[in-house]
């Protein structure tokens, strides 16, 4: 390293200069976490099951107002609400289940909260699988991936296992192998071929893959199930355009995508 | 150096201590200060993640010592190929990211895997068990072994074994009773950096092991899930504690031999 100010070499005017490269550095890193000068950005936290059809939305939205850039962060509900709580900077979060809305309406880090889709529970196993039934994916031996309690898909699990005839239930829970930490997670293990069967959401199955790059299906789960709500969460101290893009989670336009991607509408929509 | 100088050597060397420091002393302050980790801590969960944690990790380094000291002393007795060799495992594990060691394994041992097919087709399936933990941290933390030995056996000198040989001794016996204590502090250290490595493995072990309490969701799992959870930051605080308190306790155990500076450098 050359040192400017004099040829003898001080060991501690190096240390000096380094110290400033790295307060450069850090300076700049924390900048660059904002947008640039004039450019607002949202900062939206969504649930890893919505990383297909946001983009899409975020795009339409994006076009009908120059200037604003929106940053998605996807990942598992739970995860984005604590981060949230930690202080983690989001503007907006968007949430597989109701429970994080309300978590985070008590902690006071939240303020409206707007349910905009729902999504249904799907035990999925490849076409062409020779477990192709409940029952057969009850029979000992088979290998089950699902959502951790935690999760909100996994949550959705635990109250179809419920009304699941008994020994198939029994089965079924003997055959899981893995309790994982986000859906990404759960449908991977079915399009690896590690497990037979997973329960994902709808939409996964729609878009999932085998292991051989064969669609997915959807094996017949009671109908009474609950499906599981996203809301769209406003939270503390969110930014001027905060607001305007949960509306827009609402319009017609929105809707259109993700119906397109296999979500339903939210409970009590049609009365809207 | 001036006083300035090492005045501003001082800070500098304090501050990096103490970010190192605080964010555990946080750990233990959260523990003391929030009522719901203490309620965690005596829940079963952390202590049965923490219990499986302990056994596969030292079912991991014992397997790494039996098979990478014979694989350490080939390639440090190999000549050129060797080393070119052996400096590629022992960067292996710092160039591979956890979850991409993950797939790796998933690839070979997998269900559908180049081995783990044949060996499904055997009965036998490796992925989701306790036995793909030890596979998962065998492979992320092995090298470190491995590159401690290596490291071992390149500094004992081969005059001593060609003495040896000379007085008559078999391979095996000069082996054992002249090359192992020359190295063993090298191997001791190598094994408690494996061992330390294998008790963090996360990445490598969710994607190939899963995540099921009792089997496969070690001491890491158990903290990820936690933070997910209900239990949230209290849950993943407690666990975090155990794990951080066992670790410290074992590395202050073995320090005289791990320490820099200790007694096989």
């Amino acid at each position: 390293m050359r040192v400017p100010g004099g040829p003898a070499r001080r060991p501690w005017r190096d240390a000096c200069w380094l110290a400033a490269l790295a307060a450069a550095a850090v300076l700049a890193a924390c900048g660059a976490g904002r947008g640039g000068e004039g450019e607002q950005t949202l900062r939206v936290f969504a649930a890893s099951s919505l990383d297909e059809v946001l983009p899409g939305v975020v795009e339409l939205y994006a076009a009908e107002r120059p200037g604003v850039a929106v940053e998605v962060v996807f990942g598992g509900s739970q995860l984005l609400a604590t981060q949230v709580e930690e202080g983690a900077p989001a503007d907006v979060l968007l949430s597989a289940d109701r429970a994080q809305a309300e978590r985070l309406t008590a902690s006071g880090d939240a303020g409206r909260s707007l349910p905009f889709a729902a999504n249904a529970l799907a035990l999925v196993v490849p076409v062409g699988s020779p477990a192709a039934s409940v029952e057969a994916l009850a029979e000992p031996g088979r290998r089950i991936a699902a959502g951790a309690p935690a999760v909100p898909v996994g949550a959705l699990t635990r109250a179809a296992l419920a009304r699941l005839d008994g020994d198939v239930a029994r089965g079924i829970r003997a055959n899981i192998v893995t309790e994982d930490p986000s859906v990404r997670v759960v449908l991977s293990r079915v399009e690896s071929g590690e497990a037979d069967g997973a329960f994902v959401y709808q939409t996964d199955a729609r878009r999932g893959r085998g292991p051989g790059g064969g669609a997915l299906r959807a094996l017949p789960l009671p109908a009474d199930l609950p499906a599981n709500e996203y809301v769209a969460v406003l939270l503390a101290g969110a930014g001027p355009g905060a607001e305007a893009f949960v509306d827009f989670l609402d319009s017609e336009d929105a809707r259109r995508l993700l119906r397109a991607a296999g979500f339903l509408a939210p409970v009590g929509a049609a009365a809207r | 150096m001036s006083a300035l100088a090492s005045r501003s050597w001082l800070a500098a060397a304090a501050l990096f201590a103490l970010f190192f420091l605080l964010p555990v002393a946080g750990l233990g302050l959260r523990a003391l200060t929030d009522g719901d980790v203490a309620s965690e801590l005596r829940s079963g969960d952390s202590w049965r993640a923490l219990r499986l944690s302990l056994v596969t990790a030292t079912l991991a380094t014992a397997l790494a010592a039996l098979l990478g000291t014979p694989l350490a002393y080939a390639l440090a007795r190999s000549g050129r190929a060797g080393s070119r060799l052996a400096a590629a495992l022992i960067d292996l594990p710092i160039v591979l990211p956890p979850a991409a060691a993950g797939i790796a394994l998933l690839t070979v041992f997998g269900r559908r895997g180049y081995l783990g097919g044949p060996l499904e087709e055997l009965g036998v399936s490796l992925s989701f068990t306790t036995a793909a933990v030890v596979l998962a941290q065998l492979f992320v933390a092995g090298p470190y072994f491995v590159r401690s030995a290596y490291a071992g056996f390149r500094a004992a000198d081969p005059r001593f074994e060609g003495v040896a040989y000379t007085l008559g001794l078999s391979r095996w016996r000069t082996f054992r009773s002249v090359t192992l204590p020359l190295v063993r502090p090298a191997l001791a250290a190598g094994a408690v950096l494996c061992w330390a490595r294998a008790l963090g493995e996360l990445g490598a072990t969710l994607l190939f092991a899963g995540s099921l309490p009792g089997s496969t969701r070690t001491a890491p799992l158990a903290v990820l899930n936690a933070f997910e959870s209900a239990a949230g930051l209290a849950g993943a605080v407690s666990i975090s504690l155990l794990l951080v308190a066992v670790a410290l306790a074992v590395m202050v155990a073995l320090s005289r031999v791990t320490a820099p500076g200790g007694p096989y450098r």
